[in-house]
């Protein structure tokens, strides 16, 4: 049954990424669901689930995407990844600290390569409007991890005590 | 399971990511964009409808308190284009009967394809929307896309069944346009980031003011003349600068876009 709502919430939220949350654009930003949710499921199950759900969750998001193709799984796939190489370094997964020091990373990184993609259209006096996009979107980001995180918690069955990468 | 199996799932993922990537990277995106097409878009398209619903309800209660104010002067505005849509429909007829006698092709509206928004940029950054027509409707790449009568974007990629609208708001839009009036100014309309749009290029010897209306020349690509953009907002004219830009303020609102029409002309 928590396998069935799981995945219920999952594809939900692959399709939300792309409509609602774009639609909605809380204080004209579009937070990354989907990096949330991978960051959370790797390190509260396995990496190869996280990674799962980046793949899947990565080309719906490029197919949407008019950015560079790959792009959005390229993210997703590192976020999976990086829940890996935390787990591995053995610190304590129990808080909700890792889980929001490493969307915050990984949110820095996907505004620099989509800034990157159109770094010839950027002019100077935008690094106001840059900054203020990040901010909220950081702030956004991190808001739904602290939401979705009790949520996962339930689901998805404590595996994190695995000494392995997996 | 041991290590090395759950370190090969792990590469496995990986690896299949890297096809998926090559796939959609080549002209074989079509049977990824169908098998979305069949499994998320009526559940995106639906989510698409309730979150600009959500929005548009929300930035009207914003507008409350203005209403009797834009109530009075849009009745204003709509009487003074009621008058020039009078004058239009007289010189529209007095151009035709002159094309007739002259054995020109009398222009006709042009032809247009409705199509339904069925997913958004899922990012902060850039502007495009994914709508539910390709080329089998006769779609093709850089086809003019307008919503309610305005410019909305360009397609930027079209596929079978489906095609990406880059909206005028996307950092990386550019399009010639012109100012109109007696003393009509060219210049290149771009989007900028955060839903901004400026029209730079104008010639310094061309007045342009506040409030005059910024439509498409129809030079270059598939976008006929004339079709509305906005109008200038604000003039950022210097003496030591060769060209004046301006700030053009558009009626579309990016994220309550639903359906669209494109001009396949």
């Amino acid at each position: 049954m928590r396998r069935i709502l799981l995945f219920v919430v999952l594809g939900l939220s692959i399709a939300a990424q792309v409509s609602l949350l774009p639609a909605l654009r809380p204080f004209d930003v579009v937070p990354n669901l989907l990096l949330v949710l991978v960051v959370l499921i790797g390190l509260r199950s396995t990496v190869s689930q996280a990674l799962l759900l980046a793949v899947l969750g990565g080309i719906v998001m490029d197919l949407a995407s008019g950015s560079d193709f790959g792009r959005d799984m390229g993210i997703l796939v590192l976020g999976a990844l990086s829940t890996g190489l935390v787990r591995r370094s053995g610190l304590t997964l129990t808080g909700p600290l890792v889980a929001v020091g490493l969307v915050a990373v990984m949110t820095l990184a996907a505004t620099a390569l989509s800034l990157a993609g159109i770094f010839d259209s950027l002019s100077g006096s935008l690094s106001g409007r840059i900054l203020s996009t990040l901010v909220g979107e950081l702030v956004l980001n991190l808001v739904l991890t602290l939401g979705f995180r009790p949520i996962i918690n339930r689901l998805v069955p404590d595996e994190s005590a695995l000494p392995t990468i997996g | 399971m041991s290590r090395f199996n759950l370190n090969r799932r792990i590469l496995l993922m990986v690896a299949a990511g890297a096809v998926l990537i090559l796939v959609g990277l080549t002209t074989a995106r079509g049977p990824l964009q169908w098998l979305y097409n069949v499994t998320l878009a009526p559940v995106s398209k639906s989510f698409a409808g309730a979150g600009s619903g959500f929005s548009a309800t929300m930035a009207d209660l914003g507008r409350v308190s203005r209403l009797a104010r834009d109530n009075t002067e849009l009745a204003r505005e709509n009487a003074s284009l009621r008058q020039r849509l009078a004058a239009d429909a007289e010189t529209r007829r007095d151009n035709q009967l002159l094309r007739q006698q002259l054995g020109l092709e009398v222009a006709g509206a042009a032809p247009e394809v409705a199509a339904e928004v069925v997913a958004f940029q899922p990012d902060s950054y850039r502007q495009f929307i994914t709508i539910n027509k390709g080329s089998t409707d006769g779609l093709k790449a850089g086809q003019a896309v307008l919503s309610e009568g305005v410019l909305a974007g360009t397609l930027y990629s079209v596929s079978a069944h489906n095609a990406k609208v880059i909206l005028i708001v996307d950092p990386e839009f550019k399009l010639a346009a012109k100012v109109q009036g007696d003393n009509a100014a060219d210049g290149i309309v771009q989007g900028q980031l955060g839903g901004g749009l400026t029209m730079q290029k104008i010639d310094q010897t061309k007045q342009i003011k506040p409030g005059d209306t910024v439509t498409t020349t129809g030079l270059g690509g598939l976008v006929p003349a004339g079709l509305l953009i906005g109008q200038i907002q604000s003039v950022n004219s210097r003496s030591n600068v060769i060209f004046q830009t301006a700030q053009i303020s558009t009626p579309l609102e990016a994220n309550r876009l639903r359906f669209v029409f494109v001009v396949t002309q």
